[in-house]
C-alpha cells in the first residue's frame, strides 16, 4: 500500500444532468457532446494533492440517473464520504429533483457525509432557467457546498474536486492510520461496517 | 464461484472483486450456502467429520446461477437474511428446487434429469400449444429446453432482463404460491422473441437465444450508438431485442385470456408422476 488515504465519492442526480461528464472531465480531462446514458454505475479513481500537500485518492461512483436504478442508490451512497448532487441549470424541474436527492441523503446517508450541490451546464448559461441565487440560497439553508460548473468548457471542475479533497477529514478515509485513536478498533483495511457511523468521539462533539 | 460472481449484474459494479461494496457479502452468502450443501452431502455420505475436498469433488456443491439469486436478494437485505431467503426461495419453488437439488457431479445429468425432464416436457407442451411453429422449429433443430430455458429459470431471469423488469418479475414470483408464474414468464419471453426464432440453422438459433448473435449485436450497436467492440451488458442480455418491462408485462396480462392453472396442474401431474 502506498499509504494514500482514499475516500468514497458518489455522483447523484437525475438522468442527463452531466454526472458522467463531470467525472470524465475530472478523471480523464475529456468531454463528449453526445454521451450514452450510464448503465448501472461506473467506477473511477483519481488521486489529488490537497493544499496541505497530502495526496488523497478519490474513488468516484458515477451512478445511473435513470429511474430504474433509483432504488439501488443507497448501495452506492452508503459509506460515502461525499455526495455530489448534480442538477441541470437549463431544466426547470432539475433543482427540485436534486432537492429530493438531498432529502434522501439527509435521511439515510452517513450523518457526516459532505453534500455538494452542483448546477451543471454553465456553458449553456444563456438558456438557464435556474439562477445562481436559487441554487446558492437552497444550498446555504441546507448547509451544503455549492458550485456551478461546466464539464464542457471546463469550468469549476477542478475547483469542485479540490474543494472536496480539502474538506475531507483525513482520519476518516479508508486506509487512514487510526493508531492514535483508542476508540477506533477497526483495522485500517477491514471492510467498513454498514450503518455504523464510525466515530463516537465525533458524534458527541457535534457542532449543532 | 468467483467466475459466477464476476458475471453477476456487472453493470451495477456492486459485486465486482476489489472495488464492489457488495462483493464480500455475496461471496460470504455463497460460501455459507455451499457449506449448507456440503453438510447435506456429508450426511448422505455418512461422514462424521465432513471431508470437504471429497464432497466438492463428488457433489454439485455450487450450482452456477446461485450468484444471480443471492445478488438480487443482497440488494434488498443483509447477508444473513439473504442466505435464509435464498434457501427458502429455492425450496419453495419446486422447479428451482429440482434445478438446485444436490446431486453427484458424475451422473449429474441422470440424477437431476428425470424431474427436470418432466418440467421440460410440461414447458414444451405449453409451447407447442401456444406457438406450434416455434416449437416445431426448435424440435427440428434439436434444441432442448436445457439449452435455453434452464438458464432463465436457474437465475430467475436476472442476467436476461433489465434490473427493474427482473425486480417486478420477482415480486410476482414471490407472491405466487403455485407454479404458474415461472411457466408464464418463460412463455412470455418466448413470445417476445418469437419473430427471431424462425431461423433454420441450429447454431444461429442458439446464438439468438443466448444473446450472442453477431447480426443482432451489430444492430444493437448501431441503434444504441455503442462502439464496435462493445457487447450488450451481460446482465440484461435480451435488451438488445428491446424486451422491456412494459412488453413483458403486457404479454403476461394478455395470457389471462387463455391461461388455465388447471391445465398446468394436469400437465405437471402427468409429466412428474405426482
Amino acid at each position: 500500500m502506498s499509504g494514500v488515504v482514499s475516500f468514497k465519492l458518489v455522483l447523484l442526480g437525475e438522468s442527463s444532468v452531466g454526472k458522467s461528464s463531470i467525472a470524465l472531465r475530472f478523471v480523464k480531462d475529456q468531454f463528449e457532446d453526445y454521451r450514452e446514458s450510464t448503465i448501472g454505475a461506473a467506477f473511477l479513481t483519481q488521486t489529488v494533492k490537497r493544499s496541505d500537500d497530502i495526496k488523497v485518492k478519490l474513488e468516484i461512483w458515477d451512478t445511473a440517473g435513470q429511474e430504474r436504478y433509483k432504488s439501488l442508490a443507497p448501495m452506492y451512497y452508503r459509506n460515502a464520504h461525499c455526495a455530489i448532487v448534480v442538477y441541470d441549470m437549463t431544466e426547470k424541474d432539475s433543482l427540485e429533483n436534486a432537492k429530493s436527492w438531498i432529502r434522501e441523503l439527509q435521511r439515510h446517508a452517513d450523518s457526516n457525509i459532505i453534500i455538494f450541490l452542483v448546477g451543471n451546464k454553465l456553458d449553456l448559461a444563456d438558456s438557464r432557467v435556474i439562477s445562481t441565487e436559487e441554487g446558492k440560497t437552497y444550498a446555504d439553508t441546507e448547509g451544503l457546498l455549492f458550485l456551478e460548473t461546466s464539464a464542457k468548457t471546463p469550468t469549476n471542475i477542478t475547483e469542485l474536486f479540490d474543494t472536496i479533497a480539502n474538506r475531507l477529514p483525513l482520519d476518516r478515509g479508508m486506509g487512514a492510520k487510526r493508531a492514535a485513536q483508542p476508540g477506533a478498533a477497526r483495522p485500517a483495511d477491514a471492510p467498513v461496517q454498514i450503518g455504523a457511523s464510525a466515530q463516537p468521539a465525533q458524534d458527541s462533539a457535534c457542532n449543532c | 464461484m468467483e467466475h459466477d460472481i464476476s458475471q453477476t449484474l456487472p453493470s451495477l459494479r456492486l459485486f465486482e472483486a476489489g472495488t464492489g461494496p457488495l462483493h464480500e457479502d455475496l461471496k460470504n452468502v455463497l460460501m455459507a450456502f455451499a457449506f449448507v450443501r456440503a453438510d447435506e452431502a456429508s450426511q448422505r455420505e455418512g461422514q462424521s467429520i465432513p471431508d470437504l475436498f471429497t464432497l466438492y469433488e463428488k457433489y454439485t456443491i455450487y450450482v452456477p446461477g446461485t450468484a444471480s439469486l443471492a445478488a438480487m436478494l443482497l440488494l434488498n437485505m443483509t447477508p444473513a437474511q439473504a442466505l435464509l431467503a435464498l434457501m427458502n426461495l429455492i425450496s419453495s419453488k419446486p422447479w428451482l428446487k429440482a434445478m438446485y437439488k444436490l446431486g453427484l457431479r458424475q451422473s449429474d445429468s441422470e440424477s437431476r434429469s428425470s424431474e427436470l425432464l418432466g418440467y421440460d416436457r410440461v414447458f414444451n407442451a405449453l409451447l407447442a400449444e401456444r406457438m406450434p411453429e416455434i416449437y416445431a422449429n426448435l424440435h427440428k433443430m434439436n434444441i432442448r429446453p436445457l439449452e435455453y430455458l434452464h438458464g432463465w429459470i436457474q437465475t430467475l431471469f436476472v442476467p436476461w432482463l433489465e434490473i427493474d423488469t427482473v425486480s417486478h418479475l420477482w415480486d410476482i414470483i414471490f407472491l405466487d404460491e403455485g407454479e404458474a408464474t415461472l411457466f408464464r414468464i418463460a412463455l412470455a419471453v418466448m413470445e417476445l422473441l418469437e419473430p427471431r426464432l424462425y431461423v433454420r440453422e441450429r447454431d444461429e438459433l442458439l446464438s439468438v437465444l443466448h444473446g450472442t448473435n453477431p447480426a443482432a449485436i451489430r444492430i444493437w450497436r448501431r441503434e444504441s450508438g455503442s462502439p464496435d467492440d462493445q457487447t450488450p451488458p451481460r446482465d440484461q442480455i435480451y435488451v438488445q431485442y428491446m424486451l422491456t418491462e412494459q412488453g413483458v408485462f403486457r404479454c403476461l396480462y394478455a395470457q389471462d385470456v387463455w391461461w388455465k392453472d388447471l391445465t398446468l396442474q394436469r400437465l405437471l401431474d402427468r409429466e412428474l408422476n405426482r
